[in-house]
């Protein structure tokens, strides 16, 4: 049997009278990339605070790599990098800096740090920028040197919240194949994204979260199977899924 | 752990202070001037508590009034330095980094406590 490396078992969180996340279930294998989509406000990035412990769940459980994260958290904290949807890194560190703290909190030995800081600098194409103050950095620069600190550890499993928002696209495509390519490595991935050409191209199976529920869980095969549509895109299949048929209610409201 | 938090923070501060950023600078100034002020006072407050024993010969009553003042003044500076931690705890933006690394809760209210601090 293989090991599912991201395991949630009937979560839910409730904020008041809300229900966020729906009583969601989930089993993620090793070197899978799972994508999670669903609209704005869906709780995607709800059910993904959950899955790295940011959030304790009003109900269930998580297990990453076989470790609750609530029973041994440590454990299961040093299995997995996260790269929140808003790079939130110290600005007033450079990225090499930045990156040794990161390494050091993860007890990086010296040796693999150095070597790995390196390639990462290279591989993100900051290493001429590496010693300059994060405060001075774009958007789209801060959010590389949050995916390397995301890597620099040799994570079995990474969570990405909206990974290549900010990013140019040459910078986009590299993300994709890094991911690409640890997931052929044996790492798991949990991606959410709002941008469906990417699930569609890059993910082995995606799930849909619509107002909470896990509505639809499955390649994109699957998924255009279950929607009856064979010559479909993720698009349609998305929004036939999610109920978004509001662009006639728009085309109304413009006159059209 | 100790060492990785304080090297944290003096990386931080130098290179505010490098770049010119003048807000860590004061605040470490106000911090060193308010530790000032508290080592001065809890001296004045002492020779004040020696000079009541000495002369008076030790009453009671004083006594116990300079010694609930006392220790309530170091009671609340003690409790707001912790509030303090705790608010920063919850509120700073560089939390996700702190609650996804495998670090106890308690490393991280330290890292708050030194952030407050410094």
């Amino acid at each position: 049997m293989v090991l599912a490396m991201i395991k949630a078992i009937e979560l839910t969180k409730r904020f008041g009278s809300v229900t966020a996340v729906n009583n969601v279930n989930l089993a993620i294998s090793k070197g899978e990339l799972f994508g999670f989509l669903g609209p704005n406000g869906a709780g995607k990035t709800t059910t993904i605070k959950m899955l790295t412990g940011l959030l304790k769940p009003t109900e269930g459980r998580v297990e990453i790599g076989g470790f609750d994260i609530a029973k041994e958290p440590l454990k299961a904290k040093s299995l997995f990098g996260y790269v929140p949807d808003q790079p939130n890194v110290y600005d007033k560190l450079t990225a090499r800096e930045f990156l040794t703290f990161i390494a050091d909190l993860y007890r990086v030995d010296g040796k693999t740090r150095e070597r790995k800081l390196g390639d990462l600098l290279q591989l993100m194409e900051l290493e001429d920028r590496g010693d300059e103050l994060i405060q001075g950095y774009s958007h789209g620069m801060k959010q590389k040197v949050a995916i390397a600190g995301a890597l620099i550890h040799d994570p079995r499993v990474i969570f990405l919240d909206e990974p290549t928002v900010g990013l140019d696209p040459k910078s986009a495509r590299k993300i994709k194949d890094i991911l690409r390519e640890l997931c052929n490595r044996g790492v798991t991935i949990f991606m959410s994204t709002h941008i469906l050409e990417i699930a569609e191209r890059m993910c082995d199976r995606v799930g849909i979260i619509n107002k909470g529920d896990l509505v639809a869980v499955g390649t994109v095969e699957e998924l255009r199977h279950q929607a009856r549509g064979e010559n479909s895109s993720l698009e349609d299949i998305f929004l036939q899924i999610t109920g978004g048929s509001e662009h006639e209610d728009v085309i109304g409201f413009l006159g059209g | 752990m100790l060492t990785l938090l304080l090297k944290l923070r003096i990386r931080v501060l130098s290179n505010s202070i490098r770049a010119g950023t003048s807000s860590q600078l004061i605040t470490l100034i106000f911090s060193l001037l308010f530790a000032l002020m508290l080592i001065g006072t809890s001296f004045s407050m002492g020779l004040g508590l020696f000079a009541v024993i000495y002369k008076t010969g030790g009453s009671a009553s004083i006594l116990t009034i300079l010694s609930t003042f006392f220790l309530t003044f170091f009671a609340l500076i003690v409790l707001s330095s912790i509030a303090a931690a705790f608010y920063a705890m919850f509120t700073s933006q560089d939390l996700p980094i702190w609650l996804t690394a495998p670090v106890s809760l308690r490393v991280i209210f330290l890292e708050k406590f030194m952030v407050h601090k410094s």
